[in-house]
């Protein structure tokens, strides 16, 4: 049970999402719109059209992953946009106002599309950068609500989608047909489906597959989805981790406690988190950030209406409630000892109702959990020996110890 | 004969100047606390400024009486620069609790901008971390002589940086090496600040602060342009006043 | 004092004394109509920004980078003191959002999901939609319907208030009326019954109208207005707020409903949408926003802008370098104050003020 090989299928990755970039850069030159999309924007309508979606917010994540973030931060604030504005925001304001980015270029937007159902701070970060570029701007306003949306709600999402759909279209000379929609909700669909096996493999005692290797594994899902290079990415990651299931191969040697992460990843510290993890034998077995995605379902019958109440019900679009459920579920499915909620200074949307969450899940599942207060992409309000100090008590506690 | 106080009521320290015919001729410091309406009183008394005209600046203005009025540290220290580095275009300071960039037009404010309420990048930040270090802060450049180099701090909250500072320390970090950091992460924050007003040379740097030379040298590094310091940093806001406060009793 | 002043500068006892009358139905934003609260027989009131010194109900359940009006909003509605029937918010920004989830479980709540992007057909609709829906949900918290001959009397009445807070900002325009008056009626205006506001607007202010001569002109933009004092900080500084942008202020009490609607439901839900003055937190086609307040703030003859903000107020905050930028391209400088838990503004805040009048005049 002590072996951890990595996962083969990780070594695709990179080659992967380098294949998007190289090949985003081609098609923007020989002509096809670029778009910037926001990870809950509907890409399919994008796709279908032929324009070529970019994600500021996986970019963002990458520039903090590689130790590049606080530079672009600064310039955020030097140009008087506040501290406590989402990181990610003034991560990809300093990369697109100064050209520095790890990708080898910014890849200019021809339109950006956006949707609140992730949070208020998209259609803010999305408009300072329709103005920077000077190209249309996009938006899909979901209502945001405790309850499941209503029949009002879909209606009001999916006339905005026919918009988006045809303004979109019209910028790449084309006309909609929602037809040709249709390949690309099935696929969406299928992968989605596909990743939410590769997240299930987890379940598995020891788990396979952690958190820490969904929050890398998940960048397809966001930026790709739809196309059939993530489809067949996941279906092979899907498999590998079946076996490795069945073969008893654990990601955290000597697993001896189970948990559960809310929010979004600590990029800055990723690494020595994943490192304080295994050295304590504790496998995150699962995650509302890259769950999220699990949940959407996509009706390829009608795809518009499909989409609207897809688009509105994802997690970051319903409050306190629905998210103690998710955990809840997440916690029981997964045999989980404790959870560990992020309280990211940078999403309001996803950390605000945490401390009630909290008291709610721990009654519910009878597992105790624990707070972080850290920041997903800022490495000046990330302090990886404070968020130690919170979480070695909290390993005592579920039974494993660093 | 025309004399004139400047008083500026810092949370920290309380500074006066007296000018007599528009130049200085004496400057004291004392602390503010624990009564600043007290330190005031003495400050002007310790100048010599009985029965001259006080002009008032800085966190306390509205405190002392009587005084011919009062004008905000920011237009005090524009007037300040302009009088002991003429031309200056753009002056930092960091003071106790504030730090500032002010550009500056023929001793006149132009643009400015302040730190937010947050300590990161002050005077304050630098007095938690010398508690933290036990190194008292005269002996910051002392320490910082003989030390390798600065390890980064990527934390500039208080709080965060505190624990991280434990950390370094508990690791065996030297002194030194932590107390670089800081440094480099004080004049990050305030470099940040300057550029919010676009900084133009020939830039001067004030605030009590600026009397440790490791501080000097690491916000013009972060700035990437040289810094010119006047002689007696702590007191340029306070010469600003008695030179507007004599100017005003002219008028 | 008269009593605008007083209901002005201690909300909470205003507030006391309307729950003494009856249950309190309380909205959290600018964007929740009055008038349906009023026809569930409720004492309603905007909460204005309530003092946040201390708040540890709201503590414990909300991070340090949650506003100080939502913060001590939620403070006040769960420190229980006084009779709560229900509490109503509207979508906005996260915090708001955030809000109904977080007391959900303490707490009777209401929430209207308007439309974010407040333009186009399929917004509107969308506002008629969730405005039903918000009364359905409280009239299963309160166990009975709205009264409809009530809410047209009520809609009328608070049209009145909101066009006399409307006027009180065109009077501070004019020179007529000292701005700290104007910004006690709008205060005034959120947490007294309709009627005993109207009353106390009725007669004349009381002392004379300090002028605004010899001080610098300025816009005053931002959510909140924290309290009058933080009004009289910016007046003591050297300036005179002359032009207001605020949701304490003119666009709160810029909504219109059309009274000769055939539906009163869908009058006041298209008021929420196309018949008001809209903040930042809403999605507007272009930069209509900014545009529409140089042009004001140079109509004015404005020298200066104060940007009043509340710390991890969002929406404000993005806003800002546009709108300083545009200022600046329009002349006119403008600051930017960012304020925490005290409602006045503290000494480094007025010495910005001070600084930014001393740099003008």
């Amino acid at each position: 049970m002590g072996s951890s090989r990595p996962i083969e299928t990780t070594k695709r990755l990179p080659r992967l999402i380098r294949n998007q970039v190289i090949w985003s850069r081609i098609a923007k030159r020989i002509g096809r719109p670029v778009a910037w999309c926001t990870s809950g924007g509907p890409v399919e309508l994008l796709l279908a059209s032929g324009i070529v979606p970019f994600y500021p917010e996986n970019h963002a994540a990458i520039c903090s992953a590689r130790g590049i973030a606080q530079g672009l931060a600064e310039k955020a604030e030097e140009d008087r946009f506040s501290h406590d504005l989402c990181s990610y925001f003034r991560i990809d304001y300093g990369s697109f106002t100064t050209g520095r980015t790890p990708l080898g270029g910014v890849l200019a937007p021809d339109l950006v599309l956006v949707s609140n159902n992730i949070c208020g701070t998209v259609q803010n970060w999305f408009r300072v950068a329709a103005d920077h570029f000077d190209v249309p701007f996009l938006f899909l306003d979901t209502p945001f609500s405790e309850e499941p949306c209503t029949e009002n709600d879909v209606a009001y999402a999916r006339d905005q989608l026919v918009h988006i759909a045809r303004e979109s279209a019209r910028i790449a000379g084309r006309t909609f047909d929602e037809k040709r929609l249709v390949p690309w909700v099935e696929r969406a669909r299928d992968t989605v489906e596909t990743w939410k096996e590769v997240m299930k493999t987890a379940s598995a005692k020891p788990a396979p597959f952690t958190s820490f290797d969904a929050f890398v594994h998940m960048a397809p899902i966001v930026s790709m989805r739809g196309t059939r290079r993530a489809l067949a990415y996941y279906r092979r990651l899907l498999a590998e981790l079946r076996g490795r299931a069945k073969a008893g191969i654990a990601a955290v040697p000597n697993e001896r406690a189970r948990a559960v992460w809310d929010n979004i990843a600590i990029w800055p510290a990723h690494r020595e988190l994943k490192k304080t993890f295994r050295d304590a034998g504790v496998a995150l077995v699962a995650d509302t950030y890259t769950g999220a995605w699990g949940g959407v379902r996509l009706d390829p019958t009608d795809p518009l209406t499909g989409l609207a109440r897809a688009y509105c019900d994802v997690l970051l679009n319903h409050g306190v409630k629905r998210r103690t459920q998710e955990l809840t579920g997440l916690v029981r499915e997964y045999s989980a000892d404790g959870f560990i909620l992020h309280s990211n200074r940078s999403c309001k949307r996803y950390s605000l109702g945490q401390y009630a969450v909290r008291n709610t899940l721990s009654e519910a599942t009878g597992v105790p959990g624990v707070i972080v207060e850290a920041d997903m992409a800022d490495p000046r309000s990330v302090s990886i020996d404070s968020i130690r100090q919170r979480l070695t008590p909290f390993f005592e506690m579920i039974g494993a110890h660093s | 004969m025309s004399r004139a106080v400047g008083l500026d009521i810092g949370s920290s320290a309380t500074k006066a100047v007296l000018v007599e015919d528009g130049r200085p001729v004496r400057a004291v410091v004392l602390a503010s606390m624990p009564d600043m309406h007290d330190a005031a009183v003495r400050a002007v008394a310790e100048v010599g400024g009985d029965g001259a005209p006080v002009l008032t600046t800085g966190y306390g203005r509205l405190l002392y009486e009587p005084r011919c009025g009062d004008v905000s540290e920011i237009t005090a220290l524009a007037a300040g620069i302009e009088a002991v580095l003429p031309g200056t275009a753009t002056v930092i300071d960091i003071g106790g609790q504030d730090s500032k960039a002010v550009r500056v037009r023929a001793g006149r404010v132009a643009d400015f901008a302040m730190n937010d309420r947050c300590a990161a990048g002050t005077g304050r930040f630098l007095e938690a971390m010398s508690r933290v270090l036990n190194v008292p802060l005269p002996e910051f450049d002392s320490v910082l002589a003989s030390s390798p180099a600065a390890v980064p701090l990527s934390s500039t909250c208080t709080v965060f940086a505190e624990t991280e500072v434990v950390g370094l320390l508990s690791r065996k970090t030297p002194v030194g090496s932590v107390l670089a950091g800081l440094f480099a992460s004080v004049a990050g924050r305030v470099a940040g600040l300057a550029r919010q007003v676009g900084p133009a040379a020939p830039i001067a740097a004030t605030g009590g602060t600026m009397r440790c030379r490791s501080m000097v040298a690491a916000l013009s590094a972060a700035l990437g342009a040289p810094l010119v310091v006047p002689p007696d940093p702590q007191v340029v806001t306070a010469l600003g006043a008695a030179i507007l406060c004599e100017r005003r009793s002219r008028a | 004092m008269d009593s605008l002043a007083i209901a002005a500068r201690d909300p909470v006892a205003a507030l006391a004394e309307r729950g003494r009358r009856g249950p309190l139905g309380i909205a959290f934003s600018s964007s929740v109509p009055l008038e349906v609260l009023d026809a569930f027989g409720l004492e309603a009131a905007w909460l204005p920004v309530l003092p946040a010194d201390s708040t540890p109900r709201a503590d414990g359940l909300m991070q340090s980078f949650t506003c100080t009006y939502t913060r001590a909003a939620a403070d006040f509605a769960l420190a229980a003191s006084l009779p709560v029937g229900l509490v109503a918010h509207a979508s906005g920004c996260d915090a708001q959002t955030a809000l109904q989830g977080i007391l959900l479980g303490s707490l009777p709540m209401a929430s209207l999901k308007l439309p974010i992007a407040v333009a186009g057909p399929s917004a509107t609709r969308q506002a008629r939609g969730a405005l039903r829906e918000m009364i359905a949900a409280a009239a299963a918290l309160l166990g009975r319907d709205p009264d409809t001959a009530v809410l047209s009397e009520a809609c009328a009445l608070r049209g009145k208030v909101r066009a006399r807070v409307t006027e009180a900002f065109g009077e501070v325009a004019a020179g007529r009326m000292p701005a700290v008056r104007a910004y006690e009626t709008a205060l005034a205006a959120q947490v007294l019954a309709p009627a005993a506001f109207l009353d106390a607007a009725a007669a004349p202010a009381p002392g004379p109208a300090t002028s605004p001569e010899g001080r610098v002109r300025v816009l005053l933009s931002g959510a909140h207005v924290p309290s009058v004092r933080a009004i009289e900080g910016i007046e003591s500084a050297g300036a005179a707020v002359v032009l207001d942008d605020t949701e304490t202020g003119t666009r709160g009490a810029s909504r219109r409903v059309r009274a000769d609607a055939p539906d009163i439901l869908d009058a006041i839900a298209d008021s929420l949408v196309d018949g008001m003055v809209h903040g930042p937190v809403r999605v507007l086609p272009g930069r209509g926003r900014i545009d529409r307040l140089i042009e004001n703030a140079s109509d004015a003859g404005v020298g200066a802008a104060v940007l009043l903000h509340h710390r991890c107020c969002d929406p404000h905050a993005f806003e800002a370098p546009a709108l300083t930028d545009a200022l600046r391209e329009a002349e006119i400088p403008s600051v930017l104050i960012e304020i925490d838990r005290d409602s006045s503004l503290s000494a480094r805040d007025l010495a910005r003020v001070q600084a930014l009048v001393e740099s003008i005049a």
